[in-house]
């Protein structure tokens, strides 16, 4: 495997010569540079950018470079020589070639999610298309990512390969900004594109890439993407007020969501809930486990909150609330009650419903803010006192449902197909502390997740926000491994997920050495789909019959498709056979080998008596003709 | 000894009259029991729940079992409160015909008792609506309802808000 490496004194004056950063020495576009004032970039004044002068292609690799982006994702086309000349000289650039540019977008998402730095993406635009799925993956979950299409606003409709005539009109309504990159003001548009990408709102930036070998100046901005994102706090009144009213409140509630994930707040957060013995709710479409699911505080989804059953004040830090429905249900559940939105994004703030105070902060900073304020406004004792009386009940709660949990584990521990619940407790029993859950699963992903430790200092989780487009998850979880090597790599794939594309990311996980563990939680059909249908009766559950929800005739061979990529492939069908499998993967694992892991799990929702009924058809049978053969 | 034999059988007999009331009285008391759980726990989510026990007949053990992966996906229930749900998803579902085709018969009249017990009552206890007010808001309510997967034509939601307007508070 190729792997990025520190490059020698050698390689990296070469480098800067083929890219253009002015040294002062070395043919080429450096000869040109020394034409120029040729700043270097460590000579720069503080906020000034370097000058680099070499070809528009190299100027864009540079202010990659220069914004710590070391890793690109592509998908074949042509028309990128120039830039691959510039990625090549810079010796320190790895391309992560990906088959189907939507699983390169996948993959460059969980590369952002997992090292929250900045994603980048480039490919041709006919393959925009191709993109959009998980674009519009990427654009729910407010990655950063910047998207790159081949070919320049110029030659649009007009070059015979498509004939809309906006390229990147298909993907206004998933990108944040969209802008060319021409040789005219390069790293100037790529900049721009940056802080869109940041927001707010994060989310992708389309660009169509016409920056080649024309020879240019251009200014090198250093850029941190941990600080790119628009910082607020706020106002010390709101802060108050909300202090206050938790510290009057009988029965608070805090709703964790996906900014807490994003800005790493973890600690923060606990700490808060615990200072006050806050009771913990997420919503069903968190993106990361926010807080520990392990913590007595922990009381799982807030549509399904029972306790406490009359709230007075809820709390909600950087959930969006975008489910509509669910999350109308969750707010309203208790009745009337005080609710306070803390959100980092401006336009989520009140976005579906009307909360009583809106904040616009950081999550970091409004943890502490608001911490500090309570902190003021109570003695010691009567902070104790607060605690220890609501943390008695809340842990009583949370210890009874998590007896509850085991009950239900052990009803059917030994079941074959696999239940859920034992997949999740033989992996929470072998995999390291630190390993990190990409799921895609339908909402019986709780099975799985509330048998593992995740959140805080355990397991961490990254995905998926319900209502995302199937096909994300493995190059997904491919691009968390590429950003998280030193971790173990665990893909919770769903079969019917699965052939939405996605064997195409074998090929990368393959030729890049990616030594992650795919799960595919095989239950042969779209239960998801199949359960929701069957749920309110009607004629098809009468005639216990499912009309699209089956995944069997052909049953699929993962193991196989696994082997044609040149992965280890492991298949269980008995729960006795679970642990001993996930032993084996873990050493290929341990030893750089990515293995498909294919579980035949047990199918949840209304029993049918039909399950494998399907419309059937046959082109084979409505021939007419004789072929030859 | 043959009147020994005779105050043994009626001591028998009287010990278990009061069990088996008392066994009847427990069921019933559970099923109770497990009406209110599954109110609390069940329609946060399943808001369709009433079409839902209408359709599917299970029998206790087979309920126990739904109830063991609805945990697992995140229902608050609690261990003691299990066999109660289940008794009670046994003793409710696939009862009377679905409210759909009941209450969509043209021409159908239902009183509001009548149709506030086959539609909401499964999960929504009377003293829900014995606590709230006026028309406006039981209009609010009932149309929220609908939103939610009730199934009620104009004129019984009509039928059914003058209802509940008219419960002595």
């Amino acid at each position: 495997m190729s792997r990025t490496r520190k490059p020698s004194r050698r390689d990296f004056l070469a480098a800067t010569a083929a890219t253009g950063i002015a040294l002062g020495i070395g043919p080429g576009a450096a000869a040109a540079s020394q034409e120029a004032a040729g700043r270097e970039p460590n000579t720069a004044l503080p906020g000034e950018p370097a000058m680099y002068r070499g070809t528009a292609a190299g100027a864009v690799v540079a202010q990659l470079r220069a914004a710590g982006v070391r890793t690109l994702f592509h998908t074949n086309t042509s028309g990128f020589v120039p830039f691959f000349e510039a990625i090549s000289a810079a010796g320190d650039v790895q391309v992560i070639n990906m088959t189907h540019e939507g699983q390169a977008v996948a993959a460059a998402a969980g590369y952002t999610m997992a090292s929250r730095t900045l994603g980048f993406f480039f490919g041709s635009h006919v393959g925009i298309p191709n993109a959009l799925s998980n674009t519009y993956n990427a654009w729910k979950d407010r990655v950063p990512l910047l998207l790159t299409f081949s070919g320049g606003q110029g030659e649009q409709g007009t070059d015979g390969f498509e004939s809309w005539d906006n390229t990147l009109g298909p993907t206004e309504a998933f990108t944040t900004w969209r802008g060319e990159l021409a040789s005219e003001e390069v790293t100037g548009t790529l900049r721009l594109a940056i802080k869109f990408a940041f927001g707010p709102p994060s989310g992708p930036v389309a660009l169509t890439f016409g920056a080649g070998g024309e020879r240019v100046e251009a200014p090198i901005y250093k850029i941190d993407p941990a600080t790119m994102r628009v910082r607020s706090r706020a106002p010390s009144d709101v802060i108050e007020t909300t202090a206050r009213w938790l510290i009057e409140a009988d029965d608070p509630v805090f709703v964790v969501g996906s900014q807490v994930g994003v800005e790493g707040a973890y600690a923060e957060i606990v700490a808060l809930a615990e200072k006050l013995s806050v009771p913990v709710a997420e919503t069903i479409h968190s993106l990361y486990a926010n807080f520990p699911n392990d913590h007595p505080l922990f009381l799982g989804e807030l549509q399904a909150q029972r306790y406490p059953r009359k709230q007075d004040v809820l709390v909600s830090f950087g959930e969006s609330f975008t489910a509509g429905r669910e999350d109308e249900r969750g707010l309203t559940a208790s009745g009337p009650r005080r609710i306070v939105h803390i959100s980092h994004e401006p336009q989520a703030l009140g976005r579906s419903f009307a909360p009583d105070l809106r904040i616009l902060s950081d999550m970091r900073a409004a943890i502490r803010d608001l911490s500090d304020a309570v902190e003021g406004m109570l003695t010691k004792d009567r902070l104790a006192r607060i605690r220890a009386g609501r943390l008695a009940d809340v842990s009583r709660l949370t210890a009874g449902l998590k007896q509850s949990r085991e009950i239900a584990l052990r009803a059917h521990f030994d079941s074959s197909p696999v239940t859920w619940e034992r997949v999740g407790f033989e992996l929470e029993k072998v995999l390291d502390k630190d390993a990190v859950i990409v799921p895609e699963l339908g909402t019986q992903y709780n099975k799985i997740y509330r048998q593992l430790k995740l959140g805080g200092a355990n397991k961490q989780r990254i995905g998926r926000t319900r209502g995302d487009a199937l096909g994300w998850g493995v190059a997904a979880a491919l691009g968390v491994n590429l950003a998280l090597p030193d971790r173990q790599v665990v893909a919770l794939q769903g079969d019917g997920g699965f052939l939405f594309n996605q064997s195409e990311a074998l090929w990368s996980i393959a030729r890049y050495e990616a030594p992650m563990l795919i799960v595919i939680m095989n239950n042969h059909s779209y239960n998801e789909s199949r359960a929701r249908n069957m749920l309110n009766g009607g004629t098809f559950y009468e005639a216990g019959r499912d009309f699209n929800g089956y995944l069997g005739d052909p049953n699929v061979e993962y193991t196989r498709i696994a082997e044609a990529y040149g992965l280890r492939g492991e298949k269980v069908t008995r729960a006795a056979d679970l642990a001993p499998a996930l032993q084996r993967c873990l050493r290929s694992m341990r030893d750089g080998k990515a293995v498909v892991l294919d579980v035949d799990v047990a199918v949840d929702g209304a029993p049918l008596s039909q399950p494998t009924w399907y419309q059937r058809y046959s082109i084979a049978d409505i021939r007419r003709k004789r072929l030859n053969g | 000894m043959g009147s020994r034999i005779a105050l043994l059988a009626v001591s028998m007999l009287v010990a278990w009259l009061p069990a088996s009331a008392s066994a009847q009285g427990g069921q019933d008391a559970r099923v109770a029991r497990g009406r209110q759980v599954v109110a609390q726990a069940c329609t946060t989510c399943h808001t369709t729940l009433v079409r839902m026990l209408q359709v599917h007949k299970q029998t206790a053990e087979q309920w126990k079992d739904t109830v063991y992966f609805m945990i697992s996906r995140g229902a608050q229930v609690m261990p003691d409160e299990i066999e109660a749900v289940a008794a009670f998803l046994a003793a409710t579902s696939g009862n009377g015909r679905p409210a759909a085709r009941d209450a969509g018969q043209p021409g159908r009249g239902a009183d509001g008792a009548a149709i506030l017990q086959r539609n909401c009552q499964q999960c929504h206890e009377l003293a829900t609506a014995s606590t709230k007010a006026d028309s406006e808001e039981w209009s609010a309510v009932v149309a929220r309802m609908m939103a939610y997967g009730a199934r009620l034509t104009p004129a019984d939601q009509q039928t059914l808000i003058g209802y509940l307007n008219g419960i002595k508070k």
